[in-house]
């Protein structure tokens, strides 16, 4: 399996009017399409800073990450989270406004997929997650937390990309939905092919991880491979 | 991404409404605004019209307005002016019945006749006193003909009928060279007028000349011509034809030969002097002018309140949708169109408002000018306003806008 993302001495500077941070220091990983990946480590460790590098929402200030083999800075980063690489939170971050059924044919909607056909895929997918049809008319206001992750999910499938970034995926919910998503972030990477990159200090998700790089003082390591 | 916009249009429900209400009221206000505007400086344009100059030919100390001796130099170059309107001018004539002899003129002479340019020239005579068609007595007037009108009681009394030709023997005052002392002399010959319409009866009515026979003033000036005797008006009035533009009517006045009335001047009867009625004018004018360049002055202020208004909704209803945008640029949204896809939405919606306020307004019919400005003015501050506030809130990075979302 070839590597999807590569990091080269990654570091990582929050610069302020006052103060220069350093966040990540000299990391250097890869991630292969099928695996699990957990990246584990105490609050401000870095984790999140690294996740929103892989997610191309910044770039390094030090070192390269290559996506598909091209410097990060180099490629047009929105195209990268609109057609490769999707991300999901903690706090689920679906569109307020917008139906389940909505929040999820959105991606496709960007990507001009004709709207009938969106729907059909939407519904799809929502099927794949575990959702079922009741609930596709709902506002994400309206279904608990494990139900709006799975919509987050189905979303992050929707897009197309093989890349999908979790940062603490089960922060907000019970160990039950836990395992609901923990299951089916697996599934996604053993059956479907994607590359899961999951920042958590859950033990639980670090476990079912196929990889596990631990990081402190933004440095990075590997725990488990 | 239009789908968006739609959802967001739809579901916001109560935001957008308070952004259309926002903008309603702003084009009520503004409407108000350059409708005082707009008012005042139509006020301003017919004010000649509503508040006119009059202006009168007088003597050289302004006691006198009527009973004046104008040169024809002077009546003829009003005439021609082009700051002059509505002229009226008379002069007025006695007159006896037939080719008497002039000794017996006493005995004869009974008949008032003036020479009228129109019929307001005439005391308070108008137009429908006049037995004649309206054209008619302007034609009449206009005339140089030997036409006459005649007073109802006189023809009555002559036993005269419409169509008929009368002789008259006419004499013309002359001012002796002592005030208050006129002289009458013949004209010299006599004259034949035929008879074309009849007039009420002036007596009795306030300000008027008892008035036998009205003849066309071109007509009377033939006929002094004809006896060679220098022509005169009694009395000249007229309108100022441009108020706006008092300067060069003054100017022109003076070049005509019209002076300004000097109080200490003597009395006397030759009409040399100009007495202009512009004291309401001057004071309306100031008034208005006033009030104009006070509004006006007020508009860079709008125009900054506007801007405010715009930067103030815009950036209130974009810093309560960070989370939204922060989203949209998760999904590979770029930062230009995301920030496109709000200021879109919200230009929507000032449309909408902008839309209803115009309808609200058009009920007291502005003119399409002021429409135009009022929807330019709002669109451009919104414009530039919501620019601002998106323009700031896509320098916020996504990873800061997530972290703080509500």
């Amino acid at each position: 399996m070839g590597k999807i993302i590569e990091a080269e001495k990654v570091g990582y500077i929050y610069q302020s009017k006052y103060q220069k941070t350093k966040a990540l220091t000299e990391v250097s990983c890869s991630f292969e399409q099928g695996r699990v990946y957990a990246i584990t480590g105490k609050s401000g460790s870095g984790k999140s800073t690294f996740l929103s590098l892989l997610a191309g929402l910044d770039v390094p200030t030090e070192g390269t990450l290559y996506i598909d083999g091209k410097d990060i800075r180099e490629i047009d980063r929105d195209s990268y989270r609109m057609n490769r690489a999707s991300v999901i939170y903690q706090a689920f971050h679906l569109f307020p406004l917008l139906t389940v059924l909505e929040n999820v044919m959105f991606p496709m909607q960007l990507q001009h997929v004709p709207n009938k056909e969106a729907k059909t895929r939407a519904q799809e997918f929502l099927s794949k997650v575990g959702l079922t049809e009741s609930l596709y008319g709902k506002m994400p206001n309206m279904i608990s937390g494990g139900e709006q992750q799975r919509v987050a999910i189905a979303r992050a499938m929707a897009s197309g990309g093989q890349i999908l970034l979790a940062d603490e995926p089960t922060g907000n919910l019970d160990s039950q939905n836990e395992k609901v998503i923990v299951d089916l972030l697996c599934k996604l990477a053993h059956e479907e092919n994607y590359a899961v990159i999951v920042v958590t200090h859950n033990q639980k998700v670090a476990e079912a991880a196929d990889v596990v790089y631990g990081m402190l003082d933004g440095a990075l390591e590997v725990v488990r491979e | 991404m239009l789908n968006y916009v739609w959802y967001s249009v739809k579901k916001r429900k109560l935001a957008n409404l308070v952004t259309v209400g926002i903008s309603v009221m702003l084009v009520v206000l503004l409407h108000l605004y350059f409708g005082s505007v707009r008012s005042y400086q139509n006020q301003l344009a017919g004010l000649s019209e509503n508040v006119p100059i009059y202006c009168q030919v007088s003597n050289l100390s302004g006691t006198l307005v009527n009973g004046l001796f104008t040169p024809k130099r002077i009546v003829d170059a009003l005439e021609q002016s082009d700051q002059v309107k509505e002229l009226s001018y008379m002069t007025v004539m006695m007159a006896g019945e037939g080719d008497f002899k002039e000794a017996e003129y006493s005995k004869y002479l009974h008949l008032y006749v003036v020479g009228a340019n129109n019929a307001k020239a005439v005391g308070e005579l108008t137009n429908d006193m006049i037995s004649m068609e309206p054209e008619a007595v302007d034609d009449f007037f206009a005339s140089d003909r030997m036409e006459c009108i005649v007073s109802e009681k006189v023809l009555k009394r002559r036993g005269w009928e419409i169509g008929d030709r009368i002789i008259l023997k006419c004499y013309y005052y002359d001012a002796s060279s002592e005030f208050h002392k006129l002289e009458i002399h013949p004209m010299g010959g006599v004259v034949e007028v035929e008879i074309v319409g009849t007039m009420e009866d002036l007596a009795g009515k306030t300000n008027a000349i008892s008035t036998d026979i009205v003849i066309p003033a071109r007509t009377v000036q033939n006929i002094f011509a004809q006896f060679e005797v220098p022509f005169f008006a009694d009395t000249v009035a007229f309108h100022v034809k441009d108020p706006l533009n008092l300067g060069a009517f003054k100017e022109e006045m003076q070049e005509i030969g019209l002076m300004e009335i000097s109080r200490e001047a003597a009395e006397s009867y030759p009409g040399c002097a100009l007495m202009v009625r512009d004291a309401n004018f001057i004071a309306s004018a100031t008034d208005l002018r006033h009030a104009i360049e006070l509004m006006q002055s007020f508009f860079p202020v709008v125009c900054v309140l506007l801007l405010m208004i715009g930067y103030v909704v815009s950036y209130l209803s974009g810093n309560s949708r960070r989370d939204e945008f922060a989203l949209l640029r998760l999904q590979g949204v770029k930062k230009g169109r995301a920030s496109l896809l709000f200021l879109a939405e919200q230009m929507l919606l000032v449309l909408l408002g902008n839309l209803v306020g115009d309808v609200a307004i058009a009920l007291t019919g502005p003119a399409v000018s002021t429409v135009a400005v009022v929807n330019g003015v709002i669109l451009t501050a919104y414009l530039i306003g919501a620019a601002a506030a998106y323009g700031r809130m896509s320098q916020s990075s996504v990873v800061y806008l997530l972290s703080t979302q509500h």
